[in-house]
């Protein structure tokens, strides 16, 4: 069902009864919020923040030795980059400015942007410079205080399950999301969900900064 | 990327077709300092591929060949001394009207007061096995390569819609010495004016209505093709096939708004399929939900070259306006006469359909702007 958002979480007495659509309501007595970065948009006590995130990418190279990379350029956090089976290379990164929790949906990306992630490209790549960027796009993630994601029943409701949480990207949703998928069916993951216990902040009432990009958390999440 | 000055204009005109060129001389006209951007090597945009002879009222040049409107609107252009920025390609649209643009020697940016988005259609693509062989291409590729390149894209042409692209570039294919074995069409009738397929069928070829391109063959390029006929759900007649030697698909399934820069740009959209798809909202004076940029001709709804024109007229005087060079009962007015010019050709059947769909994007414009208030 596209371009149907989900406004609420039906519950009663702690119960999950449906979710009401901006086209009607869906009755069910199971539901898994898998929205990520939205995911507290539904469930305001869980501490999943969203964190907006820039990539580009260039067009097709020959197969180069590129590696994922996490490193500190001009005081900011910057990371990742892979080379997919046509050639292109993506570099991803945060924004270099901080924004508020409302900004991290911001879809466009402003010039400054891209000249930033260009120059994470050639500083750490030089021999790159002259090969054309062909897109740029921003995205918005989910970050948790402790860099693991929530995945598996949420503690405070019967029949909600959360998979969210991932501030890096989408590289550990297949197998997290495989888990939560048989936790749900058959109640026996095959691997233990217990370190990513969607309720483990409970209680901690963690202040988040008002501000904040991924070099801000970081160092937030430093002296948490 | 270059870290060179940003060039500050009043107006960038991103697109020299028809839509373009016709704007940068208007806010020109006003003392602007415009500056006109085009990827290709020559201003003119589709105009100098059409060497067919316009449709409509005298004073929108009907009779007259597409080129020569073309040839008027450079000589003009050049007259009032526009700067036309061309084989140069704009990659970006951000925040401020800061425009990124790439040409042989660099990357730059320019800087703009206002900004025009005029670039036009791309076409639609059609898939089918072997839809990627070489040999299968959009109709307005193959009429740029006879009309503009002098290049055949092949001897033997299966030409995929009758809308007015299809059967114009199917004659003018003929017209360049190619064989134009079949054209297919999926609806039960021709699609585009009557006389342009009139041409077609005193050539002897044949129109098959109600039916679609099922497969294309070849080793390395394209060699066969196969039609059949389809059902009311589209669905293949088994028994109906027929097959034909061909060196050439066109594909003449219709054209959509190229509107990138201002999805870039953050404006409004709205999906209007008598327009071809996605087109950005705007008002009276073709100016989009983002303040002070401005779109005209095919990008803000799938029209033809006249309507482009009257349209780029519109941004560029409401553009020149904004800028406070021209007193307002003079835009009034010079806009008013856009305005006619547009209603009189959005005439007919057809027309009415267009201008129907024109009045949905005015009108949803107008409850985004009051959204924001």
């Amino acid at each position: 069902l596209t371009h149907t958002p989900v406004e609420e979480i039906l519950l009663r007495n702690a119960v999950v009864q449906g979710v009401r659509t901006a086209r009607g309501v869906i009755e069910t007595d199971t539901v898994l919020n898998a929205t990520n970065g939205w995911a507290a948009q539904l469930m305001p006590d869980l501490d999943v923040v969203p964190l907006r995130a820039v990539a580009i990418i260039t067009e097709p190279v020959p197969q180069l030795r590129v590696v994922p990379f996490e490193a500190v350029l001009g005081g900011q956090v910057v990371y990742g980059s892979t080379q997919d089976a046509k050639g292109n290379i993506q570099v991803g990164g945060p924004p270099a400015g901080a924004a508020s929790r409302e900004g991290q949906f911001r879809e466009r990306v402003s010039l400054r942007e891209v000249r930033a992630n260009v120059s994470i490209l050639t500083t750490l790549f030089p021999s790159l410079a002259d090969v054309n960027v062909i897109r740029c796009w921003a995205g918005t993630m989910g970050a948790t205080a402790d860099g693991l994601p929530c995945v598996g029943p949420w503690p405070q409701v019967k029949g909600l399950h959360v998979c969210a949480g991932f501030p890096n990207g989408m590289a550990f949703a297949p197998i997290l999301s495989k888990l939560c998928a048989e936790n749900i069916a058959t109640g026996k993951p095959t691997m233990p969900l217990d370190p990513f216990n969607p309720g483990r902040f409970l209680g901690r009432n963690i202040q988040w900064p008002a501000e904040y990009n991924y070099t801000v958390l970081a160092e937030f999440l430093a002296r948490l | 990327m270059s870290s060179r000055a940003p060039l500050v204009c009043d107006l960038a005109v991103i697109g020299a077709g028809p839509a373009g060129l016709t704007a940068a001389i208007e806010a020109s006209r006003t003392g602007a300092r415009v500056a006109l951007i085009d990827e290709n090597a020559r201003p003119g945009g589709q105009l100098f591929k059409q060497i067919h002879k316009f449709f409509g009222s005298e004073e929108h040049r009907a009779g007259v060949r597409g080129f020569r409107i073309g040839e008027d609107l450079l000589a003009e252009a050049q007259r009032l001394r526009i700067e036309v920025m061309l084989n140069t390609a704009v990659w970006g649209l951000f925040e401020g009207n800061e425009i990124g643009i790439v040409r042989a020697d660099g990357v730059g940016v320019c800087k703009a007061r206002r900004v025009i988005v005029a670039t036009g259609a791309t076409e639609n693509p059609l898939a089918f096995p072997g839809w990627t062989l070489p040999g299968v291409m959009g109709a307005g590729a193959a009429q740029t390569m006879i009309n503009v390149n002098r290049v055949l894209p092949g001897r033997r042409c299966l030409m995929v819609g009758t809308g007015n692209v299809g059967l114009i570039v199917a004659y003018q294919l003929l017209q360049a010495g190619a064989e134009v074995v079949a054209l297919v069409e999926g609806l039960p009738y021709v699609g585009g004016y009557h006389v342009h397929a009139a041409k077609l069928r005193r050539a002897g070829v044949p129109i098959f209505t109600r039916h679609t391109v099922v497969r294309a063959r070849g080793d390395d390029a394209l060699q066969s093709a196969t039609i059949a006929q389809v059902d009311q759900a589209w669905r293949v007649l088994p028994g109906t096939e027929r097959d034909f030697d061909v060196d050439l698909i066109a594909l003449a399934v219709g054209l959509r708004p190229q509107a990138d820069l201002c999805w870039m740009m953050g404006c409004a959209f709205q999906h209007v399929p008598a327009l071809g798809g996605h087109a950005p909202l705007h008002n009276e004076d073709m100016e989009t939900t983002v303040a002070g940029v401005y779109v005209a001709g095919d990008i803000s709804g799938i029209e033809e070259a006249s309507t482009a024109m009257e349209e780029g007229r519109l941004a560029g005087v409401a553009a020149a306006e904004s800028l406070g060079l021209v007193p307002a009962s003079e835009a009034a007015d010079l806009k008013q006469r856009a305005r006619e010019a547009l209603d009189a050709l959005r005439a007919g059947s057809y027309g009415e359909m267009r201008r129907a769909a024109k009045r949905q994007l005015l009108d949803l414009w107008s409850a985004a702007h009051e959204g924001h208030h």
